[in-house]
């Protein structure tokens, strides 16, 4: 990467428990919980209601705007109830309750699977509108709607498999085991957005996940393995498309800017699944593990599963958790109880025994500089802090704190325990508040 | 199962305030071995009264000021080590005292504890205490007992004092750099001071940012104006005498004074460097190092203003096109 990490103190990638492990398909739930706000823009409106029988991949619900998609069932069974029901990101959002009824029927739509190079550029992208495909890694934005408003501007495709969280290993994983998805996904997206140059980003030391994709490219293909340093957070998108292709994307800005689209490696093998079989996004890898897992392991489940059945699944709890979280424990969401489902965006589920809990639990700033050195995006956490708290608010304003990317790194090597993260989403708050609330609408 | 809900990060580095002090006192310690090899036990009496004192009194300050107490972070240690390594053996018992009030109540807790002082504790105690001690202040060469009596010593031109007349002084270089010199306690093994910033250089508590620009700006200009003498020798004794080395790797490296970025670490390393060597050419003292480092302290938070990391996305060079 361009700027040195080198005096900062990185977190453990951990990736050791479940990095060589094989994808274990989990049994279908009994019941599955779809929120129905599971993408970038406003909750979806649903198209069934209570006591409708839903088969697997049916449509279930509509999106009011551009920045939402379809919403599919991933099981078959009944509607039981659209209720507010925990969400993994906290609070209780509105979610369609189906029952499984684990006969597992597919819609009827669903019966063929398509030659990519048969169809048309309009009909792929109509394919992957319909399947419900969105940026699986945070923000949900629909893929079909990145590649739109991608086609003719962006000049660079990164296939995005650095998943820089500890312990998650679910897109390698995935790589590993499917490097045919991966590899036919990113061709589709290819076609679809008529980019000159095409990455796929690895952490340097994922040998077996080069030698597996690199295996199936063959030799004349315009596809360049970016091999990148292990630095949390490098597979965020700002620092991925620095290491990647040297430019920073302008504050304000996104990788559209910088003509680049990203794509992580679940979305592209989605893409293929959605063009090759026709199914839509109901299932994904979701990497269960954590000092508190008994048996750490990647799962493939269906979207919606409660995450205490996961746990379950990966042998349940090997110590008195402490704290259990959706994604990874650099940004992930602390959960309150375990009965939140896996979305589409849930790359792990992560279990932390009282082992890690931080000890000292004073906060004191010493000046140290080690969340200057840390900041992937060059802020000052240390000053946004002192200035929040002094209330300087127009100094403040010159720290630029809303060129945050939440990584978390701050407050991960700061000594004095300080919770910087939360200093600098308060500072973003105040400069610029959040423009619409996702949970909004009702019916 | 009581799950605890907080916001991300879920983990924190293993680095705290007390692991650091820590590290710092350890790369301190082969310095004070020297110190009392060089200047027997006597040292190691100051040195003790000074942490004893240092750490009481920020005791009894979170008492009387009913305000946390403070001491399990170690850095009331560091300031005594810091404070006795500023001071000559000979020093009477009462100074490491009065030093340790100076500086732990009045630079520190009055300005807000740890964090909070915009001067050098140890170093500001030490500059107070000069001028206090005026004739009690003698740098003797050679080892004193506990119960000798303060500055009853003579003693020969030190180093520093040699070179303000523009000469090279009698001692060699080599018994500059080990240590075999006249001084304070802890500006004399200048090698055992480098082992201990290699220490804390390989356990990041310190960049070398300022060590480096520091030394490096004290021997260019040494280099470049020997007064007369031989420059390459002129300059190693520049750095091996006095209070350069400890002052460089332990005094300007300290969080609270220094600034936060490395751009305005290299103004700060530079502008110690420029000073020191002005104060030992054309000022009233032999030595410059503290009231350089208390100097460019003063001017830390206007450099972390004027001083920022280029924002993201901003470079010139990089292809950043709107559309």
């Amino acid at each position: 990467m361009r700027h040195s990490f080198l005096w900062s103190l990185l977190p453990d990638n951990k990736k050791e428990l479940t990095g060589h492990k094989l994808i274990e398909a989990m049994p279908p739930p009994a019941q599955v919980i779809l929120p129905l706000s599971m993408y970038a823009g406003f909750a979806c409106f649903p198209v069934v209601s209570v006591g409708c029988h839903v088969s697997m991949g049916q449509i279930i619900a509509e999106p009011r705007d551009e920045l939402s998609a379809l919403m599919h069932s991933s099981v078959s069974g009944t509607v039981t109830e659209i209720k507010p029901c925990p969400h993994p990101n906290g609070g209780l959002s509105e979610s369609i309750v189906i029952q499984n009824d684990f006969a597992d029927t597919v819609a009827p739509q669903i019966t063929y699977s398509y030659d990519a190079n048969l169809l048309s550029e309009d009909e792929l992208i109509d394919i992957i509108k319909y399947a419900g495909i969105a940026g699986l890694d945070e923000t949900a934005y629909p893929a079909h709607h990145k590649i739109s408003s991608a086609s003719g501007k962006a000049d660079t495709l990164i296939i995005n498999a650095a998943q820089s969280e500890p312990y998650i290993t679910s897109d390698d994983a995935l790589a590993k085991k499917h490097p045919e998805k991966v590899i036919g996904g990113l061709r589709i997206l290819m076609r679809l957005l008529h980019v000159t140059k095409t990455y796929i980003a690895v952490p340097r030391d994922r040998h077996d996940t080069v030698s597996a994709l690199s295996g199936l490219l063959g030799s004349k293909h315009g596809i360049e393995i970016s091999r990148l340093n292990t630095q949390f957070p490098h597979g965020a998108e700002k620092p991925l498309i620095q290491s990647v292709t040297g430019r920073q994307v302008p504050p304000g800005g996104s990788a559209l800017d910088v003509k680049c689209v990203v794509f992580d490696i679940t979305a592209a093998a989605a893409i293929y699944d959605g063009v090759y079989t026709g199914m839509p996004l109901i299932e994904r890898v979701v990497t269960v593990a954590g000092s508190a897992v008994a048996e750490p392991k990647n799962l493939l489940c269906r979207i919606g599963t409660p995450l205490g059945e996961l746990i379950n699944a990966a042998g349940g709890f090997s110590a008195e958790p402490y704290k259990i979280l959706a994604g990874g424990p650099m940004t992930g969401v602390a959960q309150a109880e375990l009965s939140a489902p896996v979305i589409k965006t849930t790359a792990g589920i992560t279990a932390l025994s009282l082992a890690d809990k931080p000890k000292e639990k004073a906060q004191k700033c010493i000046r140290c500089g080690r969340c200057v050195s840390a900041c992937p995006m060059k802020l000052m956490p240390a000053y946004i802090h002192m200035y929040l708290q002094n209330g300087s608010f127009s100094a403040l304003s010159r720290l630029n704190a809303q060129d945050c990317i939440e990584c978390g790194r701050c407050a991960y090597v700061c000594p004095g325990r300080i919770s910087l993260m939360d200093s600098v989403k308060a500072a973003k708050e105040l400069i610029e508040p959040a423009a619409k609330s996702r949970e909004a609408l009702t019916v | 199962m009581k799950l605890e809900v907080s916001s991300a990060p879920h983990l924190r580095a293993a680095d705290d305030i007390r692991s650091i002090m820590l590290d710092v006192i350890i790369s301190l310690l082969p310095s004070l071995v020297a110190s009392v090899y060089f200047f027997g036990a006597r040292a190691i009496a100051v040195i003790l009264i000074s942490v004893i004192f240092c750490v009481l009194f920020e005791f009894l300050f979170s008492l009387i000021a009913k305000r946390e107490n403070t001491i399990n972070d170690l850095s009331a240690v560091v300031t005594g080590m810091l404070l006795a390594f500023c001071l000559p053996a000979s020093v009477p018992y009462w100074a490491p005292v009065a030093g340790a009030a100076l500086a732990i109540i009045v630079v520190k807790q009055l300005f807000g504890g740890i964090g909070r002082n915009f001067l050098n504790p140890a170093l500001t105690a030490c500059i107070l205490l000069i001028p206090i001690l005026a004739s009690k202040w003698t740098l003797p060469t050679y080892r004193l007992s506990v119960f000798a009596p303060a500055a009853d010593t003579v003693t020969s031109a030190t180093p520093l004092e040699y070179m303000k007349a523009g000469r090279l002084p009698d001692a060699g270089v080599l018994d500059a750099l080990l240590g075999n010199v006249g001084g304070c306690l802890g500006e004399t093994s200048a090698i055992l001071l480098l082992l201990g910033g290699i220490y804390l250089l390989i356990r990041k508590v310190i960049k070398p940012t300022i060590p480096a620009s520091f030394l490096g700006t004290v021997a260019l200009l040494a280099f470049v104006f020997p007064r007369g003498n031989a420059n390459f020798v002129w300059a190693a004794y520049n750095l091996c005498s006095g209070s350069v080395m400890l002052g460089a790797i332990f005094m300007a490296t300290d969080y609270t004074t220094s600034p936060i970025t490395v751009k305005g670490q290299l103004i700060f390393g530079i502008g110690c460097g420029l000073i020191t060597m002005l104060i030992r050419y054309f000022g009233f003292y032999p030595e410059g190092v503290a009231f350089a480092i208390l100097i460019m302290n003063a001017f830390v938070r206007l450099i972390d203003k004027l001083v920022r990391p280029k924002r993201f996305g901003t470079a010139k060079r990089e292809i950043a096109i709107r559309h």
